[in-house]
Order: structure tokens, then sequence, then C-alpha cells
């Protein structure tokens, strides 16, 4: 063989041999950031009591046990609060789905007056802080009244929406819930992607504008919906600020957990929790950390099951999807 | 012949409203009413019992919210270092991942499933568990100056305490030690970041490589003349996600701030002051970034 040659080959197998380790090492350190919460909360829900006071044990439980999980489980009624968290998060990506896939549509595709206007309105409902429209809206509804009609019909008396459900359902329809203006937005562009030709075609065959909007140009942007009902839901179940205004009165996974924490930090003998609390030494913060983590094991293990079984899809649509076009 | 109806154009603009329709109802209903309301807040003092009653006090609350309130400020100017110091260092860091991941590697699915778990993760009450163990870095270097042991996570404890003895003051030590103790909070909120920057660099036609390799470019030319240029949209959706993504997180300082005051202290009318104030102050950035970027991106269509 020719030495130059050779010798290139091997400046270049050492070149790249470099690389795979520079890029193992820069990968696997930055996993494990991500992952060592993740790891600490699976290491500690599992641990026994006394592991926590027994300085050899790290991360490995030495004495393996489901109580942590058992009484988390109880404090919180998880079933109850679970069903609601996910029911409430599936409801609100469904909802919000229509309004903003048609105004996107309506943005992508036709010209009226006021277009650039209220574009610029979408703009603004995604760099408005939530806290600035959502304070005073709480307050309008708490006394909710539509030009003195109500008051006229209930006796004087304005209605006190905040405690009903029906605020969450007025935002998730009218696509003002969690980042709706940002669905807006990625949806106009997905649609900007579809190719007007067979549009075109199916309104010469004499489709109106729903049976466009239904039959061509969903179907079109499939990958882009999953994606966005996909934040969606991730965004809402995890949500603390629109679920602690809109559904206080329904009891959700974060307010099931702030329940907890102040049962466990405040514990005063409650009687239907006592038995299982009461072995716990609830001063050490090392143990309410125990206790803590199991709760948030609950709270998160339904997300990442779901994550992990359709992390694939979920990789693939964004790489794919144009949802950055 | 007579036009029977509509003209087309009519036509087409009347079903543009009718798909406008809830969301226009929602602008008037949840947001421009409330707005409007918001306003009034801010240049009223609001007093909450049954309902809530106005009274008009002009500029006071502004003025009270910029020169007599001594949290504001603080938390803003925070706010606003800490997204001056992050945004450019989560640009660099998704991007460098994004090219790390770029390459069909065994094992890259693995690697992409860890790097998007932030974004799945990405909950308050997750984030405040975390703050339970490790503590912001301040406090935690507090807790090495008085001798208290901490249970900070991934901190430079250690660095610090090191630093400490070596006799360096204070504020060098936190300058030195500070990227450390924010690696956690970096690489968690760049998830999306680094996934738009993916998909970006995947769509660079390969044509362009190839005919860079044939007229003899290396590894780093072709980075920084193909990749790099092709990737500037992509910075510019990454920057602007990221600068509004740091000012709407509920727990910036200006944020969590303004909670209290409506929700504890039930003061609405400053609470909604310093909401404009912060609000003006966000879209003005994001106007002078997006014009500074857009003019310098190239689109390669």
């Amino acid at each position: 063989m020719n030495p130059i040659r050779s010798r290139k080959n091997k400046q270049e197998m050492l070149m790249r041999l470099g690389t795979v380790i520079l890029r193992t090492v820069l990968l696997v350190g930055f996993s494990y950031i991500i992952l060592y919460p993740v790891i600490l909360m699976f290491s500690k829900a599992f641990m026994a009591q006394k592991d926590v006071f027994d300085n050899s044990v790290l991360w490995i439980p030495r004495h393996f046990t489901l109580d942590n999980i058992k009484v988390a489980a109880t404090t919180m009624k998880y079933g109850e609060s679970l069903m609601n968290s996910v029911g409430y998060a599936l409801l609100g990506t469904v909802l919000q789905m229509i309004p903003c896939l048609m105004a996107g549509y309506a943005f992508a595709r036709y010209d009226f007056k006021g277009k650039g206007l209220l574009f610029a309105v979408v703009v603004l409902t995604i760099i408005v802080p939530p806290q600035q429209f959502m304070t005073p809206l709480y307050l309008h509804l708490s006394q909710f009244d539509i030009f003195g009609i109500i008051k006229a019909v209930n006796g004087g008396k304005a209605l006190n929406l905040t405690a009903t459900q029906f605020p969450y359902f007025l935002l998730s329809l009218t696509g003002f819930g969690l980042r709706n203006g940002l669905f807006i937005f990625l949806f106009r562009q997905s649609f900007r992607g579809v190719p007007r030709e067979t549009e075109e075609a199916a309104m010469v065959d004499g489709a109106n504008s729903f049976r466009i909007f239904w039959q061509i140009m969903l179907p079109g942007t499939i990958t882009v919906l999953v994606t966005v009902m996909l934040f969606s839901f991730v965004w809402q179940y995890n949500d603390t600020y629109y679920s602690s205004l809109l559904l206080n009165n329904v009891r959700t996974l974060p307010q099931a957990y702030e329940l907890f924490d102040s049962a466990i930090t405040g514990w005063k003998g409650d009687l239907s929790v006592s038995n299982m609390l009461s072995q716990y030494v609830l001063d050490d913060p090392k143990v309410l950390s125990l206790l803590r983590n199991s709760a948030m094991i609950l709270i998160m293990a339904p997300l990442l099951g779901v994550y992990a079984v359709a992390q694939r899809y979920f990789i693939q649509s964004i790489e794919r999807s144009g949802i950055v076009g | 012949m007579k036009r029977k109806g509509l003209t087309l154009q009519r036509k087409r603009s009347m079903w543009a409203y009718i798909f406008l329709s809830p969301w226009l109802l929602g602008v008037i209903a949840v947001f421009a009413f409330p707005m409007i309301l918001s306003i009034s807040f801010a240049f009223s003092n609001v007093t909450v019992d049954n309902g809530y009653s106005l009274s008009f006090v002009g500029f006071e609350n502004f003025r009270t919210a910029l020169f007599v309130d001594q949290n504001f400020l603080q938390h803003f100017a925070a706010t606003m270092g800490d997204m001056l110091y992050n945004v450019p260092i989560i640009l660099v860091y998704s991007f460098l991942v994004a090219v790390l991941l770029k390459e069909n590697f065994k094992g890259v699915t693995v690697f992409k499933f860890i790097f998007f778990l932030p974004v799945i993760l990405s909950s308050d009450l997750f984030t405040s568990l975390l703050n339970n163990f490790g503590s912001t870095s301040s406090s935690s270097l507090d807790a090495v100056m008085s001798g208290a042991g901490s249970t900070g996570m991934l901190e430079s404890l250690n660095l610090s305490k090191y630093l400490t003895d070596l006799g360096l003051g204070k504020e060098l030590v936190e300058l030195l030690t500070g990227p450390v103790d924010k690696v956690y909070e970096i690489v968690t909120c760049s998830g999306i970041q680094i996934f738009i920057f993916l998909a970006g660099i995947n769509s660079v036609p390969p044509t362009l490589y190839e005919a860079a390799h044939v007229e003899g470019a290396n590894g780093w030319e072709k980075f920084w003349k193909i990749t790099f240029p092709m990737v500037m949209p992509m910075i510019l959706v990454n920057v602007v996600y990221s600068i509004v993504d740091t000012f709407m997180s509920k727990t910036n300082l200006v944020m969590e701030y303004v909670y209290e005051l409506s929700f504890k202290n039930f003061n609405f009318g400053l609470s909604s002051a310093i909401c404009w104030i912060y609000f003006v102050v966000i879209a003005v950035i994001l106007a002078i970034v997006f014009g500074i970027i857009s003019k310098r991106t190239f689109y390669y269509t």
C-alpha cells in the first residue's frame, strides 16, 4: 500500500476516534445532569425510612418499601386526582384545537380586512404574561354580568362564575388556554405548507370551505396537530397557574400535592391518615423528601409512561413537522 | 349579466371571519376586555370586597412601582440579568447538542429520548421539589460561608468552598461558579430549542455539503459556511422562544412577585402597573432582537 495514503488513513481514523470520544463524553455528561433528579426520585421513593439515617446508603435502597408510595397515594386521593388531571387536560386539549385550527387556517389561506392587525393580536397574546389578563378576568368573572342583564334577572346580584368550571371551558373554546397563541401560530405555519393545488381542485369540484378545511387541510397537517396536542396535554397536565385559578374547586394533581405537602409538613394528627403518617419522623427534612419524591413519582409516572411509549413518534414529528419553518 | 350574491373575494373574507369567530369572541371576551380592565386597574386604587371597586389615582401606581416599592426593580433587574446570561448559553448549548445528535450513531435515539425529557418534566412542582434539595446559588454560597452544610444538587459547593478558602471575595467566587450552578437550569430549559435546531440542521440540502466536499472544504469550513448560515432562521426562532420562555415563566421573580401582590396582598392596582411596565419592556426587547437578527438572517429559499 502507498505509505502516504496509509498515514493519512491512520490520521483520519484517529480524528474519528477523537470525535466519538468527545461526543460520548459530552452527551453522557449532559444526560447525567438531566437524569440526576429522575434517578434520585426513583431511589428515594422506594427507600425505607431507616435507610435515610444510614450513611452507607446513597442511591440504592437497602430496605425496599412501597410504604412511601402508599402513604402518598392515600393522602393525595391519587385515583380521583389523577382522573381529574388527565380528564381536564385531555378535554382542554381537544377543545383548544378547535379554535386554534380554525384561526390558523383563516390566517394561512384567506385575505380579509384587518388580517395584519388580527395577526398582531395573535403575537401579542403570545408575549403578554398570562397574569396580566388572567387577574382582571378572574375578578370580572367573580361578578359576571352582561350589560346588566344578569343582574336584572337574578334580582340585582351578579353571578360568581369563579366557583364553576365555566371559565375553563370559555378559555379553551375561544383559543385562550395555556399557550394557545403559540398553537395558532404553529397551525398557520403548517397550513401554509399544504399545496394550494389540492385546495383549488376541491373548490372547482364544488366543495365548500368547511369541507376543504375538514377533508383536505386537516389531513395535510396531521403531524403538526398531533405534536401540538401532545404539547398541549403535557403543559396542561403540568400546569399549576391556570388550574389554580380556573379549576380551584377541582382536585387536580398539583392541588393534591399541595394538600399532601401541607399534610406532611404541618401534620396535626388527622385521623384518616394518622396510622400511616405516624410511622414517619416528619420533623426530618430527609424523611420529608422521601415522601415528596414518592408523591412526585405518582404525578410524573403517567406522563413518563406515555412518553416512553410514544417518544419515537413525538420526537420524529417535531423534527419533521416543519413546526419551525 | 347581473352578479348573483357575493363576489368570490367577499365570500372568501366572510368565510375567514367564520373560521376566526371562536377566537374573535375570545379576543373580545377573554383578552381585550380584561386588558382594558387591567389598564384601568393600573391607574386606580382597587379595593376588593364582594366584587371590586376602583378609584382613579393617576400615575400613582407606576410611581410606586418605580420609585417607592423596593422589591420590583430588584426583581426586575434580576430577571433581566438572568435573561441576558441564560439566553446566549442556552443557544450555544442547544446548538452544540443538536450538532452532536445530528449524526446517525448507535444509541442516538436513547440520547434524543433523554434530551427531550425536560420538556415532559416541565412541571413547576417538579422544579420546586428540586429546589428543596439544592438552592439558588447565592444562598448555598451563604451556607458555605457560614459553614453550614447543604444538600445542594449538582452544585459547585466544593469548588466554591475551595475558592473561598483561597481567599477570593464572595462576588468573584459567585462569578466563577455561577455557570456551574446554572448548568441544570440551562440544560432543562433547552429541550425544545435542541429539537428546533436539529430540524434546521436536518433540512440543509446534502448537495451543498457534497459540492463543498468536491471543492475541498474541511469540516470546520463546512460548518461555518454552510450549516451556520442555513440554520440562521432557527437561531432567530430560538432566541425569540427562549426570551419569551424566560419572561413568561411563572417562576421568574417578577411574575412571582406579581402573583404575591395580587393574591396575597390584594394590591391589584400595583400588580397591574408592574405587569404593564414589564410587558412594554419585553415588547421593546423582542422588537430590537428581532430587528437585529432578522437583518442578518439568510433565507435560502
